[in-house]
C-alpha cells in the first residue's frame, strides 16, 4: 500500500516557530500538523496522533532532538518513523552525524515559511520514496 | 485535495505579518533585559549572579537566533547566534571569550534596537 505523507508531528520548544511552522505546513502544504513543545510531549502525543513524519528541533532544553528520536525509536510502532531535524546553519560533518542517527533529512533555520512544505516534500520523496497528500 | 495556493499564501502572509508584529513588540522587553544583564555579566561572569545572568542570556539568544531570521530579521538572527555560541562556551569555562563578549552583546543590542526602530517608523 502506498504510504502518503499527511500528518506531521512538529516538536519545537519556541512558540513562534511552532506557530509559523503549523501555519505554513497547513496553509501551503495541506498537511495536518500537531505541535509539541518538548520531546516528552511528543512521546505522549505520537501514539494518539499517529504521524507519518516527525519534524524535530535539535536544540531543546531537557530532552533534545537526538534524545527524542532515540526514545521515539524505542516505541515499536515508531521505530521507522521518518524524522527531519531542524537546526541552525550547520557544517556538512554535522549533517552526516544526523544521517547516522537515522534522520531522513535536515532543514536549516531560519527557514522560509513559503517553501518549507516543498523542502519536506523533497526529503519525503527522496527518503521514503512515496507520495505526498 | 486541491488547495487554492493564491489565497492560502495571502492568508499565510497576513498571519505571519501579525506574528511578526508581536515578535517585534516583545523585542522591546528583550532589549531591556539584555541591557540589565550586560553589566552583571561583564562585572562578574564567574560568580553565581553572573552565571545565572549568562544562563538567561543564553536562552534569550537561542530563541532569537531561531526566530529572527524566519521573520526576515537575518542580521539580528546572526548576532543572536553569535551571542548564543559564545555564551555556551563561556558557561562551559572558556573565559578567554569574555574579552570580546562585550562587543558581541553590544552588537546584539544594536540589532535588537534596529529592528524595533525600523518597524516603528
Amino acid at each position: 500500500m502506498t504510504k502518503t505523507l499527511r500528518k506531521i508531528l512538529h516538536v519545537e520548544d519556541e512558540a513562534d516557530i511552532r506557530e509559523i511552522t503549523k501555519l505554513a505546513l497547513e496553509a501551503v502544504g495541506g498537511f495536518v500538523v500537531e505541535s509539541c513543545a518538548s520531546g516528552q510531549d511528543a512521546l505522549k502525543i505520537a501514539p494518539v496522533f499517529q504521524p507519518d513524519l516527525m519534524l524535530l528541533d535539535v536544540m531543546m532544553p531537557g530532552m533534545d532532538g537526538p534524545a527524542t528520536l532515540k526514545a521515539m525509536n524505542k516505541l515499536s510502532e515508531f521505530d521507522d518513523l521518518p524524522v527531519i531535524f531542524m537546526t541552525a546553519k550547520i557544517q556538512s560533518s554535522e549533517i552526516s552525524d544526523y544521517d547516522e542517527m537515522g534522520a531522513a533529512g535536515v532543514i536549516t533555520k531560519p527557514f522560509d515559511p513559503m517553501t518549507l512544505s516543498d523542502q519536506i516534500h523533497e526529503i519525503w520523496q527522496s527518503s521514503v520514496g512515496q507520495s505526498v497528500c | 485535495m486541491e488547495v487554492s495556493l493564491g489565497s492560502s499564501h495571502t492568508e499565510l502572509e497576513k498571519k505571519i505579518a501579525s506574528l511578526r508584529v508581536s515578535f517585534v513588540e516583545r523585542l522591546v522587553g528583550t532589549a531591556e533585559e539584555v541591557s540589565d544583564v550586560l553589566g552583571t555579566i561583564m562585572a562578574a561572569a564567574n560568580d553565581d549572579d553572573g552565571q545565572v545572568a549568562l544562563q538567561g542570556l543564553n536562552q534569550t539568544a537561542h530563541k532569537l537566533a531561531g526566530t529572527a531570521g524566519t521573520f526576515g530579521f537575518s542580521d539580528l538572527g546572526v548576532a543572536a547566534r553569535r551571542v548564543e555560541t559564545n555564551c555556551t562556551s563561556i558557561i562551559d569555562g572558556n573565559e578567554a571569550l569574555l574579552q570580546n563578549f562585550y562587543d558581541d552583546l553590544q552588537t546584539f543590542l544594536s540589532e535588537i534596537n534596529a529592528v524595533v526602530k525600523s518597524t516603528h517608523r
